[in-house]
């Protein structure tokens, strides 16, 4: 279910970055920020919302490190390891 | 005391203390390959991040972007930074973080060497060695170019292009070669502390100088009004602004010395809390680069073509004092120097273990790290040449080097997701996809308003999957040892 979400975030977020917006471009936000820099702001910050969640329920299970199997060692090359 | 010598003092302590660094983490670094190229996979979130932030944070954002957005306004943002935002997180998510994980699981260093192992064949570890040496040699020369313009600008050519090249190059090789990826990925936290912290000091500064945020915006109203608004500008079409969206977003994790930066993390903790801070880092960075620009369009007019690249140090020059400049160039020598050592250090890691390795299987430790350090000199030499070249502007370099990057995106997602993948799939899927890329570059325009990057795409994804289905998997033992035992089986 997390991750149905989170997909579906994700592709409303791309077509809202793909889609032009509506607004007058010559309209200056706080008097010196022009509109299509301040809606692409809007969306960052939309878009950091996404990335929190993402970090969140949606991401694999992974074990702590101390619960994880030891780190093998560098893998020799083809050839030298029976498969 | 001159302006001239504040700088030289300014950029002397920077150097001093990223060499100081480099040392430091030489002792603490061990003698055997791990150690070497991965730092013994022991970095934390802040390490972690800001390593990948100064890898990936070079000239191309703090001089590309301002040097394109004073010809084409403030559609620059929308174009390059909102959506990497979630792009570089994204593909961290999905793609890094298996990669991660399979590194462990087979002790992989170097990412040809992962999908090799993964895949089950030699042959595509050295495709995609020779793959990530072509894209990344037109990378570095984008960062080593920056420094030269830099360089140049701001010491009046006391210090000429050429010179400040030359020991840029010098000096990286210097600590890279002795501290290996401890030593880079300590300096890049010093690196990148330094040129996050300019470039938002510079944004006000620099503001302040033309009047305030509402007036510098108000003289661009007057002279050049059409930088305020996207315009319908060929490269805000849709097609090429969803294509580069694509390039730009999916380039990043295909980059050999992030991937790395990532299979050094010791925890997954430290690659979620690099997800989370990536966008707000970036607005900081993106939004002053963006308007450096555009101010700089109605302060400093007149920069025709790639000298727009120049606009940057040219602002810096005109309105921040000279301890300020010195930081600037301070600043623009760690975003370089940050990514640089970071492309050597990985371009070096995989001819040690994906080529001489495999051609030498007997061969120890020391004269393997041996090899990197050799191969490494003479990319630097290559890269030198490039450069005093100089064939294109630095965005124009960087799209090129990038769109290449996304054609090992399809192999690398599929080989980490997709059980059924091949080593023939992969490799048509390299081999068609660049093909495709360079023929569509061809053209002089694009086709059906698609920028190259996206038709190549196209065709990797086609070749990956269908050279995978006409060729058999690995045996399940190989595929098991990588991605671990299947979901649902005992």
């Amino acid at each position: 279910m997390a991750r149905r979400v989170l997909n579906v975030a994700l592709v409303l977020l791309v077509v809202l970055h793909v889609v032009p917006l509506p607004g007058d471009s010559t309209w200056m936000v706080a008097g010196f920020l022009p509109w299509d820099l301040a809606v692409h702001l809007l969306w960052m910050l939309v878009a950091a919302v996404v990335v929190l969640y993402m970090t969140g329920p949606p991401w694999p299970d992974e074990p702590p490190p101390q619960l994880q199997p030891p780190l093998r060692p560098p893998a020799p090359p083809h050839g030298d390891e029976p498969r | 005391m001159s302006t001239g010598a504040i700088l030289l003092t300014v950029c002397l302590v920077y150097l001093v203390v990223v060499l100081a660094i480099g040392v430091l983490a030489y002792r603490r670094t061990g003698s055997s390959s791990e150690e070497y190229f991965l730092g013994g996979r022991s970095a934390r979130t802040v390490v972690v991040f800001m390593a990948l932030l100064g890898t990936n944070v070079t000239p191309f954002v703090i001089m590309g972007i301002p040097g394109l957005a004073y010809h084409h306004g403030v559609g620059v943002f929308g174009l390059n930074a909102s959506i990497v935002a979630l792009g570089i997180p994204w593909t961290f998510y999905a793609i890094g973080f298996p990669a991660w994980k399979a590194a462990r699981r087979l002790g992989a260093i170097t990412p040809a060497e992962l999908f090799s192992e993964r895949l089950a064949s030699p042959a595509l570890g050295g495709l995609l060695f020779v793959a990530f040496v072509v894209y990344t040699l037109p990378y570095v020369v984008t960062s080593v170019l920056g420094v030269g313009i830099a360089v140049s600008i701001l010491t009046h050519d006391v210090v000429s292009f050429e010179l400040a090249a030359a020991l840029i190059l010098v000096v990286t090789i210097g600590y890279t070669a002795v501290g290996g990826m401890k030593a880079t990925m300590w300096t890049n936290v010093f690196q990148g502390a330094v040129f996050l912290g300019l470039v938002v000091v510079a944004f006000f500064a620099i503001a302040h100088g033309l009047g305030g945020f509402g007036a510098a915006t108000r003289a661009v109203r007057e002279a050049v009004p059409e930088l305020l608004s996207k315009g319908d500008r060929p490269m805000f079409a849709p097609g090429a602004w969803a294509s580069w969206g694509l390039a730009i977003s999916l380039t990043v994790i295909a980059f050999p010395h992030m991937m790395v930066r990532l299979f050094a993390a010791r925890d997954v903790t430290a690659l979620k809390n690099s997800c989370r801070l990536y966008p707000p880092v970036l607005v900081l960075l993106w939004l002053p680069a963006v308007m450096f620009g555009v101010w700089g369009a109605a302060a400093i007019p007149g920069l025709e073509g790639r000298a727009s690249d120049a606009i940057f140090p040219l602002l810096v020059q005109e309105y921040l004092g000279p301890v300020l400049q010195g930081v600037t160039l301070a600043a623009v020598l760690a975003a370089v120097m940050s990514t640089i050592d970071a492309q050597f250090l990985t371009l070096g890691s995989m001819l040690s273990r994906d080529v001489v390795r495999r051609l030498a299987p007997r061969i120890d430790d020391r004269h393997e790290v041996a090899w990197g350090r050799v191969f490494v000199l003479l990319l630097a030499v290559a890269t030198y040449g490039v450069v005093l070249w100089r064939p294109a502007s630095i965005f124009g370099i960087a799209s090129f080097s990038f769109s290449g990057y996304v054609m090992l995106v399809p192999t690398m997602w599929g080989a980490l997701h997709w059980r059924r993948a091949t080593a023939l799939g992969a490799i048509a899927s390299v081999l068609v996809g660049n093909a495709v890329l360079l023929a569509t570059m061809a053209l002089p325009t694009p086709l059906l308003g698609l920028l190259p990057v996206a038709w190549g795409l196209m065709a990797a994804i086609v070749a990956f999957v269908v050279g995978s289905w006409l060729t058999r998997p690995p045996a399940p033992a190989v595929i098991e040892r990588a991605l671990g035992p299947e979901r649902g089986s005992t």
